[in-house]
């Protein structure tokens, strides 16, 4: 009894060990199918048969793909399903390639899907591919995280991208991602504040919307204005995390970040320096809102603002977004908003706008050549040229020539396009994720709170900022 | 070999084998914790001490000595992490143990049912997510929407920025801790005052004491072991403080709130620093038992 009883005890405890162990770990092929997570795979008989003469085998080893989008949609319509678009490209490539047999979809949202894929790198557990913002490729380069693709490209395929997407991507001579999209920013401006302002006249909304600084100090010389009990700011400056809009006019001031080398940090400009000076005055005479911290950001589309930086939608996309934002006592008016060039600085003739560069890298997965080139062919598949269409529901430009323009005269788009011969990023380098992440946003914040003038804190930004790019 | 063995059995008497056989069961149910203790806490806890004095890289970190604990301690935003979470744990830490006493001495008195029921209104912030409670304290204290400054237009104060101006986002975030943080403490005191010997009040009052003098000279020096265990686990979890400042202020504005914990995350996901970002846990973790030390000295020498 007693030799029974100290078996059973054994037994138990080896079993509750195992399945508490078991618990805390899931293989990636048993993921179960939740809201974000789609698991696309094969019936053992083809679901389209019709297809059968196009598969072709990438290897002769069964594969199984993981991918992390951020794409939001298919048809840009906003009732859609989110991951109806990845769904669709797995469902496809595998169609397509008949030893890819599963192609597990997990799809991130913009506010916390990068950290969702920082944190499984972290973790030693990366996607095959995801999409990342190229100006943060270093951060994963420095990591041995990704893998260059140049012997994967098809011939003519990397000249088929625009150069400067092939360059932002490629370090030591290497191409390190599928440039996907360009992603310049417009200004836009909800006319029906300033029909109540009655100014609405002097809104450059004929020819190429191109305006200047004093033209719009003059539109908003009345704000901050009160609408039915709520003030409403002319515009918000956000300093939170992941934000550029202070740099998007500063750009406009003529200021630039870096040298051409990138070896120096250059923002402490006369230009720098004017720009900063220029926000603050908006912000110090209550006519933008700061967002810094805490605090809820106010809704452009909802109508809390007169102005906002956002992408370069389609005409029916901004309609759209209108529509669903737009609270009940107060239906959105067709062409309520329009997009305008950025107003310029003093001696600037050409308005700016930034033209960051998303793009799907290959992570080092360490599965070996056959699984690499798998997930290489399915990274050129998503950015090849026809699904690149995706993009405009986006607001966001192709990378490759082939796509041809895929805005057909839309005017918003017509808006970016003009500003894109002039377009800004924030840099390449290793550490510009640092550099962006960490100190810029404190510096412009000591400003705007009046805690340091604007050339001391621009200095003191450019001293920290050398010492992160020498290192 | 006898001669080990038979001084580890006098020196380790568990390790005898009747010992064993005896408390055989003992062992066999610790086991599971034992094991999930040292696999998830005693081994990250090593390597990531290992990892504080290595380069870290995915491929294969490379050992640098101290040259991370040189950067991090030549880096302002370290020292500014450090200034800003000893001036929060300050303000929550003793200030949230005086509300705890002072609202535990309200409660005591109470009958079975009030008693229960403020104890459970103060403890229930406690079983809500801390992310939830951060969210909620993000409407109330909006600048421009939040109920906080609403209530003070009605006495003609404010508006204040609250968590969006450096000089009022550590102390904001000190005072959501203390508006839904001190329910534990409240529970944990009001139990152990029902240990305290009712005679002793009772001796105190026919002396002449009011109940300002039972609470000084009785009920506090009775607690001091209970308010020892409240301050050190107190200091604990306010250098760990996160997750109100990874959801209301992201460090910010102008890096007012960014704590020890935060700058872990910062350097650790952020910048893939993981050879710098175990090096500050581990000063973290010199600095809570330096602080523990002291205070288990302090109360001792009380005693």
């Amino acid at each position: 009894m007693k030799k029974a009883k100290s078996a059973a005890a054994i037994f138990f405890a080896v079993s509750l060990i195992l399945l508490m162990l078991n618990g805390c770990g899931a293989s990636k092929s048993n993921q179960e199918n939740g809201d974000n997570q789609v698991t696309v795979t094969t019936n053992s008989n083809s679901m389209d048969s019709g297809n059968a003469s196009d598969e072709t085998k990438l290897a002769d080893d069964e594969i199984n793909l993981c991918w992390f989008p951020l794409w939001n949609g298919l048809n840009g319509e906003t009732n859609g399903k989110a991951d109806e678009w990845p769904k669709a490209m797995g469902k496809e490539f595998m169609t397509k390639f008949s030893n890819v047999k599963k192609v597990n979809v997990e799809l991130l949202d913009w506010e916390t899907g990068i950290q969702k894929l920082d944190t499984a790198i972290a973790a030693g557990s990366p996607p095959d591919l995801s999409y990342i913002d190229l100006a943060f490729l270093p951060k994963y380069l420095k990591q041995n995280m990704v893998i260059p693709i140049d012997s994967y490209l098809k011939s003519g395929e990397k000249e088929d991208f625009y150069e400067s997407t092939t360059d932002y991507a490629t370090f030591d001579g290497k191409l390190y991602a599928y440039p996907i999209l360009i992603a310049p920013r417009v200004f836009y401006a909800n006319k029906t504040i300033f029909d109540e302002l009655g100014v609405t006249n002097l809104l450059p909304l004929t020819g190429n919307r191109s305006w200047t600084i004093d033209q719009f100090k003059e539109v908003t010389k009345d704000f901050p204005y009160n609408r039915d009990g709520k003030k409403i700011y002319a515009a918000q400056i956000s300093t939170v995390a992941g934000s550029f809009d202070e740099l998007m006019w500063l750009w406009n001031f003529g200021a630039t970040m870096y040298n051409d080398d990138e070896t120096q940090f250059i923002l402490n400009s006369e230009q720098g320096i004017a720009g900063t000076e220029f926000l603050n005055e908006m912000i110090q005479g209550g006519k933008f809102r700061l967002l810094s911290g805490g605090g809820k950001t106010s809704d452009f589309w909802a109508g809390d603002l007169a102005f906002s930086i956002d992408m370069a939608y389609t005409k029916d996309k901004v309609l759209q977004l209108a529509k669903d934002k737009a609270p009940e006592a107060r239906k959105s008016k067709p062409d309520e908003f329009v997009a305008l060039q950025f107003p310029r600085g003093s001696g600037i003739d050409e308005a700016r706008t930034y033209s960051g560069i998303g793009g799907i890298p290959i992570f080092n997965v360490k599965k070996g050549g056959d699984h690499t080139k798998t997930v290489a062919e399915f990274a050129s598949f998503l950015t090849s040229a026809e699904r690149q269409n995706v993009v405009k529901y986006l607001g966001c430009f192709p990378t490759r020539r082939s796509t041809g323009d895929i805005y057909s005269g839309d005017e918003n788009a017509a808006v970016a396009t003009s500003m894109l011969g002039h377009g800004e990023d924030l840099g390449r380098g290793e550490a510009t994720q640092k550099i962006f992440s960490s100190i810029v946003h404190p510096a412009f914040e000591s400003v705007f709170m009046n805690k340091k003038a604007a050339k001391e804190a621009l200095d003191e930004l450019a001293a920290k900022a050398d010492e992160l790019l020498k290192k | 070999m006898n001669v080990i063995k038979t001084l580890t059995a006098q020196r380790l008497p568990f390790l005898r084998k009747t010992s064993i056989r005896k408390n055989l069961w003992g062992y066999l149910f610790l086991a599971p914790e034992v094991i999930i203790f040292s696999v998830f806490l005693i081994y990250p806890i090593l390597r990531g001490l290992l990892l504080s004095f290595m380069e870290y890289n995915v491929e294969g970190s490379k050992w640098i000595g101290l040259q991370n604990f040189i950067n991090i301690f030549k880096d302002d935003l370290f020292l500014i992490s450090l200034k800003n979470t000893t001036f929060y744990t300050i303000g929550v830490v003793p200030v949230g143990i005086i509300l705890a006493l002072f609202f535990s001495a309200l409660i005591f008195p109470l009958s079975a049912r009030p008693q229960t029921f403020f104890k459970s209104a103060f403890y229930l912030p406690g079983v809500i997510s801390g992310v939830v409670v951060a969210l909620t304290w993000s409407w109330i204290m909006d600048p421009e929407v939040g109920l906080l400054n609403y209530l003070l237009s009605l006495v003609h104060l404010g508006p204040y920025q609250w968590l969006s101006h450096p000089d009022t986002a550590l102390l904001s975030l000190i005072l959501i801790n203390l508006f839904s943080g001190q329910g534990g403490s409240i529970v944990i005191i009001l139990a152990n005052m029902t240990s305290i010997p009712l005679s002793l009040y009772e001796s105190a009052k026919i002396d002449g004491s009011n109940e300002w003098h039972l609470f000084r000279y009785i009920t506090v020096p009775l607690l001091k072991p209970t308010i020892l265990y409240l301050v050190v686990m107190g200091i604990i979890s306010s250098y760990q403080v996160f997750d109100s400042i990874y959801v209301l202020t992201k460090g910010g504005p102008m890096n007012s709130t960014t704590t020890i914990a935060y700058l872990i995350y910062q350097e650790g996901l952020g910048s893939f620093e993981f050879g710098k970002a175990s090096a500050i846990a581990t000063i973290l973790l010199v600095i809570i038992f330096i602080l523990s030390v002291i205070q288990f000295r302090i109360f001792k020498e009380e005693k």
